[in-house]
């Protein structure tokens, strides 16, 4: 089995009608169905819907259409609305859900031509690292099927990392994005707090939610990215900031300053990880960038941060999900009250009661105060680090993830080891600024080849930049190309 | 039980939904009365995902009611959410202001000239509605959820059951007039909770408060008051203590009864909603919300006494409400003479439309035909008993006066030939009194006229009989 | 400061069930996390404003502009519980 062509080759050939309009969306189909369940990466195929946007695709471009994604296959992950199909959040009280509304991004991207073939797998709610939490079944690293995906877009990053789709979106509250796409050795995009519309997008914490990208390549993932961003008035939140036409190429680095964070460096992080962060250092700087180290003095204060963020956000959020007006219901109980506590408890995880019940406390009268406020408090410090490293350089690079993707059960005992995988993300989410995950070649753990992310994160609406830079970044390690042994062995 | 000597001190917190085209948050229409659940959408049944995105119009409306009270206008705002559980609240949180609100201070004066403050008004919006006539379960609508609602807090500074009524009645008043609400108590467009408690007269301390609920007019809220005060007293003079309730008012008993104690106050966890940004309104904006403000009812009563020299009472009817006071001067402005208009507004129209308890928009009447039947009146085609009766004719279809007079033949007749006829029998009829009548004794005229419209069937033209009367009488 | 009695009025402010035989266990979990978050409180904050939308602009409305509501039946299609076109829940008595 062989990688889908980069993006554009596949919209040319669609244009172009040396394939049929449904060419590549009838192999993504058919790949999905042989091993996603291998990778237990998938939660539905969404073949009707498929079905339904191919239909008017030849009319649309024999219209003349400008169709920037014709015919492109893309997977949406679960916590995003796709009208008319399951949209479960990786949870049994969404398990029948089915939204009378497409998200706008997903609505973006079928305008443009793309086709959505299926819905991903997740931690419940997209409370997680490594989408074990996912109330059906726990996703699988094609590099490694006794490794985790990353998470929460753990189903996401699977599938595009073993071919079974060149892109998909992913959604972001404090890495989910950018850390299964480093376990998985594709492109991941946080984009700018703002950047892409939420709408559609079933909140966690919505102060810190983005919709993400995934690709194999920078290049790819700009493409799908300049399709979905940009104002959209159902987001009062979306930013009107003018969306610059996609520049999906790799850049001249001369004079770009690339600032270290020395956090990046930390003893913490696995040392192989580093080495390959120093390495690629000294490539920018042979291609004539300015390399700066410097630090972001709160940024160990993340996750403490982040936690207190997004699961008191996540408290409110949740509180929608009770079986009455959507999802499923408990058998009928006694009276009202006990329906409520019978219908969340049957229909919640431990991960979600658990951070549920964290944030319910943070907000709580009593504990607002030395909690969530603080937190918000300690956000704008955090905001403020990251305003002054930009004034400084214009980009920073440093490891994706402390360790490569590690095995399933390694760190579900414990919830708080679990959180710290998110050491290195929860700030860009903190401040809102985009990030980048980039595969940078691959370690040798137990036998397997496991891929090594780095990230690289910008000031606001700079997404552009970090694709530029990342594309510059992905030609340092060309053997990255190659597939999961996973993906080799198959037909 | 002495009463003299107790004080009652009520505040009010009245919601008021906001006559906006659509929700608060969503463009389903703001409307009453349509089957259930047809005016919802993700955002106002809130399904996973959808997001709110706040009206403009309701913010200027908002501001709208605090220039007419006088309150401050915040220059910089937010919604905050509200979290608790309830079926007719599909987001698990309502969302409103809490330390924020859109307008604070303010106050409606009293006949009195006593001002009753308003500590605050703020944004939020409306839940669903939920039926419980069904035994066994009970049954959601969210048509209303998500309607903006206006919050109006006044501060406890009423201080008895008729200044309380007199202050929703003004208050009502006002919020019509300024098209802010409709302010129906019967369709929930206006609801009230009431904080009564009492202390001894000239006593520095409030006494502890309870809340009144399920209070479904102002009639009602006065009552309630007033039951709730001497419970108060009744219980604090036997000995007891007042302790802080919700208490529910019992209509037909008279009575309110426990609905819960309030020591377990409710914790709704309010945090700054994050998936609406922040309120930086414009000085601008306030200040055309200010020029663009209807006039209010006083000052528009006093310019109706001064201007067109109406009475205290036709002024006071007119100013209710702005739909009557705008068709009042379109009718006065195409008939040329305002104390007409206020006549037939006042007295014949309102008439009509009490009897049947319906609004302007049911009586169905354009401005300009009702011009045209006082016309009629006042050129002499009509007089007005049948003028009367057109308006009976024209009430709910708007059909053409003069049409109406000719199909039902209640023109004037003001032709001589007709009229001479009629009035030489009338003489002959009445020696006595055309003989009285040569003499100058003028009273004996009544039974010669009184003939002529008997025989006219109403329709003659006093005017000309009475010229052709002095003609034949000279002869 | 997260004891057992905590987690049982947090849970019922969150209205989920928790079997009384995992409280004590959550109660752990949650001191924990707790403890863990609790080095913010070594940090000083006096001054500092709360962030709570990032790059957010201020002033973003809608017009009051009626747009088409759902279909009564796409959204009643979803009611785990329904009574004609009503939702259907369990008796409502005072306060849920
Ligand atoms: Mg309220
Ligand atoms: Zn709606």
């Amino acid at each position: 089995m062989n990688a889908f062509p980069p993006v554009p080759e596949m919209v040319a050939a669609v244009r172009s009608k040396r394939v049929a309009p449904d060419h590549f969306v009838t192999e993504s189909l058919r790949r999905l169905e042989q091993h996603g369940g291998t990778l237990g990466a998938v939660l539905s195929l969404t073949k009707e819907r498929a079905q339904a946007d191919l239909a008017p695709l030849s009319a649309r471009l024999a219209g003349g259409e400008d169709l920037p994604l014709a015919g492109v296959p893309i997977a949406i992950k679960d916590n995003i609305c796709v009208r008319g199909t399951t949209t479960t959040c990786g949870s049994r009280i969404l398990e029948s859900y089915r939204p009378p509304y497409d998200a706008t991004a997903v609505e973006r991207l079928v305008r443009a031509g793309a086709v959505i073939v299926a819905k991903t797998n997740l931690d419940e709610f997209a409370m997680g690292s490594s989408t074990e939490n996912s109330a059906f079944f726990p996703a699988k690293n094609p590099w490694d099927l006794a490794r985790v995906p990353g998470g929460s877009s753990g189903g996401s990053a699977s599938v595009v990392a073993a071919a079974l789709v060149p892109a998909a979106l992913g959604s972001e509250t404090g890495g989910s994005v950018r850390q299964p796409a480093a376990f998985t050795g594709i492109a991941g995009l946080k984009p700018t707090y703002g950047r892409v519309s939420r709408y559609g997008l079933v909140a966690f914490g919505s102060s810190l939610d983005q919709i993400g990208t995934f690709a194999r390549t920078a290049a790819d993932a700009a493409l799908i990215h300049a399709v979905i961003a940009g104002r959209d008035p159902r987001d009062a939140t979306s930013s009107d900031h003018p969306v610059e036409p996609n520049q999906a190429r790799s850049m001249d680095l001369k004079g770009l300053r690339v600032g270290i964070p020395k956090e990046g460096h930390d003893s913490a992080i696995d040392a192989r990880i580093r080495a390959r962060l120093s390495a690629t250092q000294e490539r920018l700087l042979a291609a004539g960038a300015v390399i700066r180290e410097l630090s972001l003095p709160h940024a160990k204060y993340a996750i403490p941060t982040y936690y207190i963020v997004a699961t008191a956000e996540a408290s409110s959020n949740l509180a929608r999900h009770d079986g009455m007006h959507c999802g499923v219901a408990a058998p009928p109980e006694k009276d009202l009250l006990h329906q409520y506590l019978r219908n969340r408890a049957q229909g919640f995880g431990a991960e979600v009661t658990r951070r549920i019940l964290l944030g319910t406390f943070c907000l709580s009268s009593g504990y607002y105060d030395a909690y969530y406020e603080r937190a918000m408090r300690v956000r704008s410090l955090l905001a403020r680090d990251y305003r002054a490293a930009f004034e400084q350089v214009d980009v920073l690079l440093g490891p994706t993830t402390p360790t490569p993707a590690f095995k399933h059960g390694e760190k579900t005992s414990d919830p708080l080891q679990m959180y710290l995988a998110d050491v290195l993300t929860a700030g860009a989410n903190l401040a809102g600024v985009p990030a980048l995950s980039i595969r940078a070649g691959h370690l040798t753990e137990g036998g397997s080849e496991l891929p090594i992310g780095l990230q690289l994160t910008g000031p606001a609406w700079s997404e552009n930049l970090l694709f530029r830079v990342g594309a510059a970044i992905e030609s340092y390690w060309p053997e990255a190309d190659r597939l999961p042994p996973f993906v080799r062995s198959q037909a | 039980m002495n009463t003299t000597n107790w004080e009652t001190v009520v505040g009010l917190e009245v919601h008021v939904q906001l006559k906006t085209k659509t929700k608060m948050f969503c463009g389903c229409a703001n409307a009453y009365g349509a089957p259930p659940n047809t005016l919802t959408c993700p955002v106002c049944t809130g399904q996973p995902g959808a997001l709110p995105v706040a009206n403009r119009q309701a913010f200027s409306l908002a501001m709208r009611f605090g220039h007419a009270v006088e309150a401050t206008i915040a220059r910089s705002t937010k919604f905050d959410r509200k979290n608790y559980f309830y079926p007719d609240l599909p987001k698990g949180y309502q969302i409103s202001q809490s330390d924020q609100p859109i307008t604070s201070g303010g106050h409606v004066v009293l006949e009195s000239g006593k001002a009753i403050n308003l500590v605050r008004a703020h944004l939020e919006e409306d839940a669903g509605k939920t039926f419980h006539e069904s035994p066994g379960f009970s049954e959601v609508d969210l048509n209303r959820c998500g309607i903006p609602l206006l919050e109006i807090v006044s501060a406890p500074d009423l201080r008895s059951p008729e200044e309380a009524y007199e202050y929703l009645t003004r208050l009502k008043l006002l919020l019509r007039h300024l098209e802010v609400s409709d302010c129906d108590m019967e369709k929930g467009s206006l609801r009230c909770d009431v904080n009564v408690s009492v202390r001894k007269l000239g006593a520095a301390q409030f006494g502890t408060r309870c809340e009144l609920k399920n209070l479904n007019s102002f009639k009602s809220v006065e009552r309630a008051i007033a039951a709730e005060a001497l419970r108060h007293i009744a219980v604090i003079e036997s000995g007891g203590t007042i302790e802080a309730e919700t208490r529910l008012w019992d209509d037909e008993k008279g009575e309110t009864r426990l609905m819960r104690k309030k020591e377990t106050s409710q914790d709704y966890r309010y945090f700054p909603d994050p998936d609406l940004p922040r309120h930086e309104i414009a000085e601008a904006w306030i200040d055309e919300v200010r020029r663009t403000m209807p006039e209010l009812p006083e000052a528009r009563r006093a310019r109706y006494k001064r201007d067109f020299g109406l009475s205290d009472y036709d002024s006071g009817v007119l100013v209710q409400d702005t739909s009557i006071s705008r068709y009042f001067e379109e009718v006065s402005a195409a008939c040329g003479d305002p104390k007409a208009a206020a006549n037939w507004i006042s007295a014949d129209l309102f008439g009509l439309m009490n009897v049947k308890n319906e609004g302007l928009l049911a009586a169905n009447i354009p401005a300009g035909r009702l011009a045209e039947l006082i016309g009629l009146v006042k050129s002499g085609s009509m007089n007005v008993p049948s003028a009367r009766k057109v308006l009976g004719a024209m009430y709910g279809n708007g059909r053409d006066p003069k049409e109406l007079m000719n199909e039902l033949g209640l023109g004037q007749v003001s032709d001589r030939d007709g009229l001479i006829e009629i009035v030489k029998r009338a003489l002959a009829a009445n020696p006595k009194a055309a003989e009285d009548m040569k003499q100058g004794k003028g009273k004996a005229a009544g039974a010669i006229v009184g003939f002529v419209m008997k025989e006219s069937k109403g329709r003659a033209n006093p005017a000309v009989v009475n010229e052709i009367l002095a003609e034949l009488l000279q002869d | 400061m997260i004891d057992e009695n905590l987690v049982r009025s947090v849970a019922h402010l969150a209205r989920i069930a928790i079997p009384e035989a995992r409280v004590p266990g959550l109660a752990k979990e949650l001191a924990h996390i707790v403890e863990y978050v609790d080095q913010l409180a070594a940090l000083d904050v006096q001054g500092v404003a709360p962030l709570t939308h990032t790059n957010a602009g201020a002033n973003v409305y809608r017009e009051d502009e009626v747009a088409p509501s759902l279909p009564v039946e796409a959204v009643m299609a979803l009611a785990p519980a329904r009574s004609g076109n009503f939702y259907r829940v369990p008796k409502v008595i005072g306060d849920a």
